[in-house]
């Protein structure tokens, strides 16, 4: 293995730890702020490249009527939820937000679709698509069970997830799609060939990062979402109303698992199963800086990448497995330096 | 067997009607074939039970487990030309060693780090699977030999049914067995923390090892069961996704019952079935759509009924017997008792400090057998952590601890504990759902020695009637035995607080521990509290006890320790030391 | 009746089978100081939180004329609630400032503003530490900025739950000085307190609880003389 093969390996690595990154601090952000570990992050990320695919390719994507589907399904749960207080204006707002806000998008996509929209817009219809399905999410299957344990929302989480893998080959059946990069060509850096592709993951995957620093250090909601990271109670003593904190740490989520998803689908073919393996990549990062720490999650996430491309390089079918065997020795690290409370729940 | 014992016929019954159905003429061979299946998942989920359910370690890596137990198998038979029943004591073997390496590291995981590590090893374990040259790569191997018994080939459904069936009646034979033992309580007791169980002499790891082997070795079977049904293997029915319905299985049929485990096995392979065959045809093309189905029904039990569906199932069905209590059985081996007056605890200038905090600065006191010391303060003045010093539950960061004329300071609560020091818990540690009696058992634990095997194989019988008729006359000396069969939740706080006392004296200790016995009770319940600590001491039994409630103490203790701010402020007798000027302020505070 | 400020009739919380609160009713006027006494476990904290929202209770509760008992904790806060816990609930790795301007998260900018001057002018060590990061506190500073916290929400009623508790005597003798200060400028105080030789001192009116039921009220100074409660909560007599 000479210099240049290395480097182009650390450039491969460096560029989906940048993905694995995002995804990473998308995970710690949501469990602090609602003790989810969002496994279906994947699925999500997985729906944005599919999506992004089916804008190229001049076709309605599935999202579309997906995020309708989910709008009616959050209508029909609360109306079970909630049986007092349903009046007109209930359904008027709820119909307005959940149904016609979805069913709008929906138009907008069969209207512009075969148009082939180009690119930007194809990515922020991707988003804007994808987004509202997290405060779905949350509110179908997490705010019922909201002050459970952590191990209950995960099992939770792995449900929606399950479900999610269905819904995927459902609404985007079984072939997997590829997207044109963002910016074509290569770029000659030193000895290295930079893919332009590689340029906008880690420039956009920064300024992400730049944003929600900004967002949650110096905005009085990002704020508010911190207050509800560190102490729940505290923040519900305040005022700040933890559900709708939830919904919005979600909705985050969600928005930054398309955004990664639209990144990577011109690195690697996406199919509706491909999100899983790649959001648990995330979590290696998330878990080694122990779901707290989002410095640490990043680099931990370039650690994931680099030690992918790597192995991929070595000993290609065993790629996934020396990934996966690493998780081990990190939790079993954090095992031991975290305290968890004695109790476990019932 | 308790789960049987109170309508033996009518169980034998429900199995001889089960045994029926391969032979029943009108039954389609396909619901047979299902059925196969069921009792082949039955299994797993029964040993995801015992892990989840009882033991509260979420399991997504069963399926790994029946990938080894199948691969073995199919190696053996395939390659090496084995009849699949001598492959069984293999299976068995691969199985138990692989849950014994990955259990090393899983149980050490703690809350959700713990399904994550099963997440992860079960992924790289179907990968493992998938790209091995030997074990045929994802094509797997397949044309494997069926089962035979004398020249008969159990290739046909009907006929393997009775194998995998037998299997599955042993299984939740052992499973009871197992659960209904010394072993049994300590497992169960894991779920409601694990701080309980060791200060009993639990040793909570391997409790927790334990239960994760046998579930692995239930899993091995299905696997090998599983592998001359199918008579292929091939990596995916071992993957992460199986993994999960394992446990939607476990979760769906009631995570606390091995028969919820059958139960669950059983609707869900149906409605894959069903679901399988239906959802294409609704949808117009080919895939596992089920999936959507079983998540969702995975978020809406975890949403409605936490329990799963048994509890509502078993309310139709007989409920067990509680345990008898035989009067004759041999009466446990007391320890020798230190004499009236002998020094047997002496904690000098121990010292705590977290980070900068000084939480218990240089405190020195003694207790001599046969009396009651009292250790009061305010709130926040450093009882809780000098009671956690003196337990072993924290090592002080100077000091020493001395308690029987050992140096305790280094040793674990278990330790200690097997040196006669029991305790009870400021927040009430009974395991809810379990009985009073059983719960008062666990603090005998170290004073029996039968293990799993024999638990399972029911040779602990003579035993266990010792340790069940400790717990009863422990329970007669609180006054609780008209509650034993209760379950520990539904006593009222007063009570559970004499429950931890009686599970406490079943320690045989020399020296019983109360961390605020009298918080929350009434006036009437503190007095009999009261009057069962003079008895105690009267039967030549040493207390040392935190509490607040100054009255209490006063009237109780022969000697008192006062302690604000991490600091010893006044020792002495009661009446000397309420007079003590540094004591008032401390409780009074200096406003006037 | 339309006058008090806080209205509870028959109000019982339960954690599980325990019921912590039985049947209490307790009324307070605006601008008064209520205090409710009791050992451990007596029941105190429970009310609070049922009060706020944190426990669920059943029997009626009125403030200012409105039903709490549909409302949401964030509802409660909304209408002038606001308890100080006995455990805090500050947020330990923000920074003082942060911890005091979410604490007027519901009202805006120009109400952080105000507020925050306000807090430092009633608390000069927490504007000198107004960078310091919450958790590395005192236990004395930690309380000032759980108070301060709760008054930058501007609450009609401020319910404190045990605000002396682990604190120095010298420091106890300050945030008594701070409750009757706030009582000056309009704050209604609800106080739940062991120390109960201080409690009643500030209070005007008291309630005394044992095992989830209220035994004894009446007014501070009335109670403080009733032999009973001499005996029982303020260590006099008995053991003397």
């Amino acid at each position: 293995m000479n210099t240049t093969i290395s480097l182009f390996l650390l450039q491969d690595g460096v560029i989906n730890g940048a993905i694995y990154a995002l995804l990473g601090v998308t995970l710690v952000l949501i469990f602090a702020v609602t003790r989810v570990i969002f496994v279906p992050q994947g699925e999500l990320a997985a729906w944005g490249a599919l999506t992004l695919a089916a804008f190229e390719a001049g076709h309605v994507p599935g999202t579309a009527p997906l995020l309708v589907l989910l709008g009616l399904c959050c209508v029909f749960s609360d109306m079970l939820r909630q049986r007092r207080g349903l009046n007109g204006k209930w359904f008027i707002e709820r119909g307005l937000r959940d149904i016609a806000g979805p069913l709008a998008l929906w138009a907008l996509c069969i209207w512009l679709a075969p148009q082939k929209p180009a690119l930007w817009l194809s990515v922020a219809l991707t988003v804007s698509l994808i987004i509202p399905m997290g405060p779905m999410i949350y509110r179908l299957a997490f705010a019922p069970i909201a002050d459970a344990s952590v191990l209950t929302l995960f099992i939770a989480a792995i449900g929606v997830h399950f479900a999610f893998t269905g819904t995927g080959l459902l609404f985007f059946g079984a072939e997997g799609s590829r997207t044109t990069a963002f910016i074509a060509g290569v770029f000659p850096i030193g000895v290295l060939m930079v893919k332009g592709q590689s340029l906008v993951v880690l420039g956009l995957t920064i300024v992400s990062l730049i944003g929600l620093y900004i967002f949650f250090d110096k905005t009085l909601r990002g704020k508010a979402l911190r207050a509800t990271a560190v102490n729940r109670l505290g923040a519900r003593l305040v005022g700040i109303p933890t559900q709708s904190t939830g919904r919005f740490a979600f909705a985050l989520g969600a928005g930054l698992a398309a955004l990664s998803g639209t990144m990577i689908g011109s690195l690697t073919t996406i199919s509706y199963d491909s999100g899983f393996i790649i959001s648990l990549k995330g979590f290696v990062a998330a878990i080694a800086a122990g779901l707290a720490s989002y410095p640490l999650t990043v680099l931990a996430a370039l650690g994931v990448g680099i030690l992918e491309s790597f192995s991929a390089f070595f000993a290609s079918a065993f790629k996934e497995v020396i990934v996966f065997s690493l998780i081990i020795p990190m939790l079993v690290w954090r095992s031991l330096v975290v305290r968890h409370s004695d109790e476990e729940d019932e | 067997m308790r789960e049987f014992s109170s309508a033996p016929l009518l169980w034998l019954g429900l199995i001889l009607a089960f045994a029926c159905i391969p032979i029943v003429p009108c039954i389609p061979a396909f619901w047979i074939t299902l059925w196969v299946y069921i009792g082949i998942y039955s299994l797993v989920a029964i040993g995801l039970v015992l892990l989840t359910g009882v033991g509260g370690m979420t399991s997504f890596g069963q399926a790994a487990f029946v990938g080894f137990g199948a691969y073995t198998s199919a190696v053996l038979t395939s390659r090496y030309g084995w009849s699949p029943w001598a492959t069984l004591p293999a299976v068995v073997l691969t199985a138990g060693v692989s849950a014994s390496l990955l259990g090393l590291v899983t149980v050490r995981l703690s809350g959700h780090f713990l399904p994550l590590g099963t997440i992860a090893w079960s992924i790289s374990i179907f990968y493992l699977f998938g790209n091995v040259e030997e074990l045929g790569r994802f094509d797997g191997i397949s044309g494997l030999p069926a089962f035979d018994l004398f020249g008969v080939s159990l290739a046909s459904a009907d006929r393997v049914f009775y194998l995998v069936w037998f299997c599955v009646l042993l299984a939740i034979v052992v499973s009871s067995n197992l659960l209904d033992s010394r072993m049994g309580r300590a497992i169960r007791a894991l779920r409601g923390g694990s701080q309980a169980a060791e200060s009993f002499g639990v040793k909570t790891a391997y409790a927790k090892l334990t239960v994760f082997v046998y579930a692995a070795l239930l899993a091995g079977v299905a696997g090998w069961l599983y592998a001359h049904v199918q008579r292929a293997v091939s990596p995916s029915p071992f993957g992460v996704h199986a993994g999960i319905e394992f446990l939607l299985m476990a979760v769906l049929g009631g995570s606390g019952y091995v028969l919820g485990g059958v139960l669950g096995a059983t609707i869900v392979t149906i409605l894959k079935d069903q679901l399988q065959s239906v959802l294409p045809k609704l949808i117009g093309s080919d895939g596992n759509f089920e999936t959507i189905v079983f998540g969702i029904l995975m978020v809406v039990i975890l949403q409605v009924a936490r329990q799963g569906l048994w509890p509502m199932f078993a309310r139709f069905l007989p409920q067990p017997k509680p345990q008898q209590i035989h009067k004759s059985a041999m009466a446990l081996p007391r320890r020798p008792m230190p004499d009236k007056g002998r020094l047997i605890l002496s904690v000098e200038a121990a010292r705590m400090q977290f980070g900068g905090l000084v939480a218990v600065n240089d405190v020195s006191f003694k207790v001599n057998a046969g009396e009651i010391v009292g250790l009061i303060g305010p709130n926040g003045a450093g009882k809780s952590t000098t009671f956690n010093l003196v337990t072993g539950v924290l090592r002080p960061t100077a000091g020493s601890i001395r308690f029987m004329d050992s140096q305790i300071v280094g040793k674990l609560p278990r330790e200690v504990a097997a040196l006669g020091m029991a305790r009870t818990f400021q927040h009430v540690k009974l395991a809810a759902q379990m009985s009073v009696l059983e719960n008062v058992a666990l603090g005998a634990h170290l004073r029996g020695g039968r293990g799993t095997l024999s638990a399972m194989l029911r040779l602990d019988r003579s035993e266990e009637a010792s340790l069940l008729r400790e717990a009863a006359r422990q329970l007669e000396r609180v006054g609780l035995i008209e509650h034993m069969h209760k379950p520990a939740a539904s006593l009222a706080l007063g009570q559970q607080r004499i429950a931890e006392i009686a599970r406490a004296l079943c320690l045989d200790p020399c020296l019983l521990l109360l961390d605020e016995p009298a918080a929350g009770l009434r006036f009437a319940e503190k007095q009999q509290l009261a009057v069962l600590l003079a008895q105690l001491r009267a039967e030549g039994m040493t207390i040392l006890l935190v509490e607040h409630d100054m009255d209490f103490v006063m009237k109780l203790t022969n000697h008192l320790v006062v302690l604000d701010f991490g600091t010893k402020i006044a020792e002495g007798a009661p009446d000397v030391v309420a007079r003590n000027p540094a004591v008032l302020e401390a409780y009074l505070g200096g406003v006037e | 009746m339309s006058a008090s400020l806080l209205n509870l009739s028959n109000v019982s919380a339960a954690y599980g089978k325990i019921e912590a609160v039985r049947q209490v009713s307790l009324e307070m006027q605006p601008g008064s100081i209520v205090t409710v006494i009791g050992a451990n476990g007596a029941g105190k904290t429970t009310l609070l939180n049922a009060i706020m929202g944190v426990q669920p209770a059943t029997g009626d509760m009125y403030f200012a004329g409105e039903d709490l008992s549909q409302m949401q904790i964030e509802a409660r806060v909304a209408n002038g609630l606001c308890l100080v816990p006995e455990r805090r609930e500050l947020f330990s790795s923000m920074s003082v400032e942060d911890n005091l301007i979410l604490g007027a998260y519901r009202l805006g900018a120009r109400a952080i503003a105000t507020g925050l001057e306000e807090v430092f002018g009633r608390f000069a060590r927490l504007k000198e530490r107004r960078r310091q990061i919450a958790g590395t506190l005192s236990g004395g500073e930690r309380q000032m900025l759980a108070m301060g916290r709760a008054l930058m929400g501007q609450p009609r009623l401020l319910m404190l739950d045990e605000p002396s508790l682990g604190l120095a005597p010298r420091i106890v003798k300050d945030i008594f000085t701070i409750i009757t200060d706030l009582r000056s400028s309009g704050v209604s105080i609800l106080l739940v307190e062991q120390n109960a030789r201080a409690a009643l001192h500030v209070a005007d009116y008291a309630y005394v609880m044992e095992l989830g039921e209220i035994t004894m009220q009446g007014h501070a100074s009335q109670l403080s003389a009733d032999p009973r409660v001499m005996e029982s909560y303020l260590g006099l007599g008995g053991h003397g």
